[in-house]
């Protein structure tokens, strides 16, 4: 099966289990939850249900095209469903089947992952999927999210798309899948890997990506404090990735490094108050200062 | 007797709550049976990721108990002529009793109307599916979920399986309903499976490849591992915390071998066993030499024959990690560690202490300013410190991934790579050691003291800053950390002098701070480890703690002396009284120095006297000796003559002269004692003090 059939494949199904067919964010994020359509819409009682194919950008895991497994930018498959049906995990299951993979002749494990975002002021429990040993899909109940309490839960699946399709055409390496009959993956990514992997660890501007930062930051401030969450929410997300550029050029010590990311958080906290307020889940004087 | 089953499944658990919620459960659910008068016998619990269940026979009614229970007092409910009144009758029938069951009670509070009533002897099944929904509701886990429910649990729950008597026992709660269904291994697809009959539980299952016995799945698993080690000609790495990782990651225990490229041979041992333990939980095989062999064991929640031909995929994804630490090795050797040592300015330990950086250069400062113990090596310790922290700043423990445990073996790694002695690279390799509780001691005694002084460093630190731990709120692990600095000094015999080193270390990080409160809180800590490793009595260690500046001989001195009141209660604790009998006595301002012979009246002060001479000098050289049971063996050869005294010996008559001569006897008795301990600070419990009359 072709990289771009897994793809369809996997939408089609979650399409007909009542999920909206959602798209990527247009700026660079780490990984799929960014996305305000999980971030933002796992936070109040409201039910969503929606899938995305979500390109993660990820500087500490570049690695020049040398390393088989490991890119700085792949793509993700998001299924949120919020609240998760009962047999939640036996309908995931079921994609897998779609896909071709027999449940019967493989191993499959869900090995305790809870997962944990410190930026955004989120975790949950859950785990993460194995098929014979490789890691393919995450799978978590949020608990919370931007530091609230969430109610209903929301589960979240993230296939690695790689992953899967190098494990289908039996592909040692990403760069060889093949993403159409004739084309590859590494035709495609090969040289924007090798490209990006020198930009992110010899090239990037150390002042100029902290300038960036500190000039973004005073921005959000002012977004915040006139509570346009979607501007200030991209803002989150645009400083989430600076920092990991400054992160993979090894531009902070470690205590600096917290400190950013709290400031994140704090501002990520912020947007998921000023969301709740706005769909009448928070009144303003509960919010406590 | 009934049978009974009850099955809670759930969404995959983690793994080390597999076996740890069947305990839970067991404990709760046996309280729960005595709570509500139900005998049992026979109790089996079972344990997978999906599952927790209860086997039991149980009885079929409730025990019948007898209570007494009390209503209005005897002022209200009964009159002069012994008659009950209305409110005693009413308190009968509200109980369903009649005036004629109605007593008066004798209480502590005063007499009141009571009634004896019997509790229980109802239908054990009605108990059951009345209470089971909220007993499952009850129970607590060390971790929980939020799940839409209106209680919370480690997982999601789907399912209860609940039979008595061979028929399914209905009960709902929360929108969960039981039934005599449940579901075998996820490999065989989702599909329902009916058990009929109690007995039947674990062949169905089983069947249907779950072992749910754990300790049975556990055997399995490690029985097939080494014997398919074997068959390679090699030895599995028995790992215990792996194997009940993988105990309780598994439903069943399947168990295949793969193998790796031998070029990855060239790596490390560790870094090669750590990307196979981690995060895969891969075991690795040595050969008969011990030398690492090119395969890897997995473990597989599906039989065995379906898999044969997916074992490349094993192979592929360890591959895939075994290439992540070529690629951090390859980095990270292109900056030799001693030029990664200025780095670790960057890399910060403590806010107010400081970086890593400052913290090798303080160890290295104290190193230089102590006094060493002359068999050691000197210049391989001082390479050491340079090197010691540098791995911090290596790609491999950067990462914050699977090598990170690592730490220490990175560093010594690479220093045996870049040619550094052979020792150098077993201290860096070691001094970290012991990481925790279980991790096994150094061997050599250089890095005994490279640990205790990083240790040392880290407890001063803390303590300047003003970190005070208790006993449940520890987030910088001190405890942790000078548990570790005394295992290394008792097992490696350190004697060096505590005030130098505390002195020296203080002066160092140029804080000012009461050096009398550091010492303090040092043997509160010490206490506590000697009683709670050594087993040797609090306030046994308080005795001696005073009588010396190194913290080794005063544990030798505790053990000793423990193991003397261990084997002779008795006469220990009598000179224990003896000695706060005299300590009270010596109050008295002015005692002379020295005894006077020829002023002794009566014999037992002369036969203490000259006892105490005959003794002093051996037992003093036994002491500098530290040969401590041989000074116990002289100070206990005084005990007939102190209590001769004491008994035939008035001390405090009017006569001065006399008096004055008699406490001098004393005070010469409780120097020699003190050289030792200071006996009168272990307490006597009136129980002891009993004991001791008899």
């Amino acid at each position: 099966m072709y990289f771009q059939d897994v793809i369809l494949k996997l939408i089609n199904f979650w399409k007909k289990k009542g999920c909206l067919v959602f798209q990527p964010y247009n700026s660079e994020v780490g990984a799929g939850t960014f996305n305000p359509a999980t971030f933002l819409r796992c936070l109040g009682p409201f039910p969503w249900r929606c899938v995305y194919v979500e390109p993660s950008k990820r500087p500490k895991d570049a690695r020049y095209a040398q390393n088989p497994n490991r890119v700085c930018q792949y793509y993700q498959l998001q299924v949120i469903l919020k609240p998760p049906p009962e047999n939640i995990q036996e309908i995931y299951l079921d994609s897998l089947k779609t896909l071709g993979i027999k449940i019967d002749s493989h191993d499959i494990r869900f090995v305790e992952d809870n997962w944990e975002s410190p930026t955004l002021g989120a975790w949950g429990v859950g785990w993460e999927v194995w098929l014979d040993g490789q890691e393919i899909t995450q799978f978590t109940y949020f608990q919370q999210m931007g530091g609230f309490d969430l109610n209903p839960i929301t589960c979240e699946i993230t296939y690695g798309l790689e992953r899967i399709t190098m494990y289908l055409q039996k592909k040692d390496s990403i760069f060889e899948i093949e993403w159409v009959k004739g084309i590859k993956w590494g035709d495609i990514y090969k040289e924007n890997e090798e490209e990006f992997s020198k930009f992110y660890y010899e090239i990037a501007d150390i002042n100029f990506y902290l300038d960036e930062f500190s000039k973004i930051q005073k921005e959000t401030e002012i977004l915040i404090e006139k509570k346009l969450l979607y501007p200030a929410y991209h803002n989150v997300i645009k400083l989430s990735h600076i920092f990991n550029i400054l992160d993979a050029r090894g531009a902070f010590s470690p205590k600096e490094r917290n400190l950013r990311i709290l400031k994140i958080r704090e501002y990520a906290k912020k947007c998921a108050e000023i969301y709740l307020e706005r769909i009448g889940v928070l009144k303003n004087e509960e919010i406590s200062p | 007797m009934k049978k009974f089953l009850l099955e809670i499944g759930v969404e995959e658990l983690p793994p080390f709550l597999v076996k740890e919620g069947e305990k839970i459960i067991k404990e709760s659910f046996l309280n729960f049976l005595e709570e509500n008068l139900i005998e049992f016998y026979e109790i089996k619990t079972f344990s997978t990721p999906r599952r927790w269940a209860i086997r039991a026979k149980i009885s079929e009614k409730q025990k019948i108990v007898e209570e007494i229970i009390t209503g209005p007092s005897k002022k209200i409910g009964v009159d002069e002529n012994g008659n009950f009144l209305i409110p005693a009758i009413k308190f009968a029938e509200s109980k369903g009793f009649k005036k004629e069951d109605l007593f008066v009670l004798n209480t502590e509070k005063g007499e009141y109307v009571a009634l004896k009533i019997k509790k229980g002897g109802k239908d054990v099944k009605k108990i059951l599916i009345l209470k089971l929904g909220e007993f499952i509701k009850s129970l607590k886990f060390p971790l929980m979920m939020n799940f839409g429910k209106s209680f919370l649990f480690p997982r999601r729950i789907r399912w209860v399986l609940c039979l008595f008597d061979g028929k399914v026992l209905n009960f709902e709660f929360d929108g969960i309903k039981s039934s005599n269904k449940t579901k075998g291994n996820r490999g065989l697809g989702d599909k329902w499976i009916k058990i009929k009959n109690e007995d039947d539980y674990e062949k169905i299952l089983k069947e249907n490849l779950v072992f749910p016995d754990f300790e049975e799945r556990k055997k399995m698993i490690f029985e097939k591992a080494e014997k398919i080690a074997k068959e390679k000609g090699g030895f599995l790495v028995y790992d215990e915390e792996l194997l009940d990782e993988l105990t309780g990651l598994l439903e069943y225990p399947g168990v295949l071998i793969g193998k790796f490229p031998e070029k990855y041979l060239e790596m490390p041992e560790d870094f090669i066993i750590t990307a196979m333990r981690v995060h895969q939980r891969y075991f690795a095989i040595k050969d008969k030499n011990g030398k690492i062999m090119p395969y890897f064991i997995t473990c597989v929640n599906n039989s065995e024959d379906k898999l044969k031909n997916v074992i490349e995929n094993f192979e592929k994804v360890l591959i895939a990690r075994l290439e992540d630490a070529e690629f951090y090795m390859k980095e990270d050797l292109k900056i030799p560690l001693e030029k990664r040592f200025p780095i670790l300015k960057e890399i910060y330990w403590d806010e107010k202490l400081g970086s890593v950086y400052d913290k090798v250069l303080r160890i290295k400062k104290f190193f230089e300013s102590i006094e060493i113990p002359k068999d050691l090596d000197k210049e391989a310790i001082s390479r050491a410190i340079i090197l010691s922290r540098t791995d911090l700043t290596t790609e491999m423990i950067k990462d914050g991934k699977e090598f990170t445990i690592l730490e220490g073996i990175v560093a010594s790694e690479y220093a045996r790579i870049q040619g550094e002695n052979e020792k150098v690279v077993k201290i860096l390799r070691e001094f970290l050691r012991p990481k925790n509780p279980s991790d096994s001691l150094p061997e050599l005694k250089e890095s005994a003291l490279l640990g205790m002084i990083d240790r040392w460093d880290t407890f001063i630190g803390y303590f300047l800053k003003g970190y005070r731990p208790t006993a449940s709120r520890d987030p910088l692990g001190l405890k942790k950390i000078l548990y570790g600095f005394f295992d290394l000094l008792i097992n490696f015999k350190f004697k060096f002098s505590l005030n130098e080193w505390i002195n020296k270390m203080v002066e160092i990080y140029n804080l000012k701070d009461n050096e009398e409160d550091i010492k303090k809180y040092l043997f509160e800590r010490y206490e506590n480890y000697l009683e709670e490793k050594k087993d040797i009595r609090y306030d046994i260690v308080d005795a001696t703690i005073s009588s010396s500046d190194s913290l080794y001989i005063i544990y030798l001195k505790a053990y000793f002396l423990n193991k003397y009141y261990k084997e002779n209660k008795e006469t220990f604790l009598s000179v224990v009284i003896g000695q706060k009998r005299v300590r009270n006595i010596l109050e008295e301002e002015n005692i002379p120095d020295f005894v006077d012979e020829s002023i002794f009246e009566k014999e037992e002060e002369k036969n203490l006297y000259y006892k105490m001479k005959e003794i002093e000098k051996d037992y003093i050289k036994s002491i500098e000796n530290e040969d401590f049971e041989k000074s116990i063996f002289y100070l206990f050869s005084l005990k007939p003559y102190i209590d001769k005294f004491f008994d035939n010996v008035f001390v405090m008559t009017e006569n001065i002269s006399l008096r004055k001569n008699r406490l001098a006897l004393l005070k010469k008795l409780k120097e020699l004692f003190d050289k030792y301990a200071d006996l009168s600070k272990i307490s006597v419990s009136a129980k002891e003090l009993e004991l001791n009359k008899k």
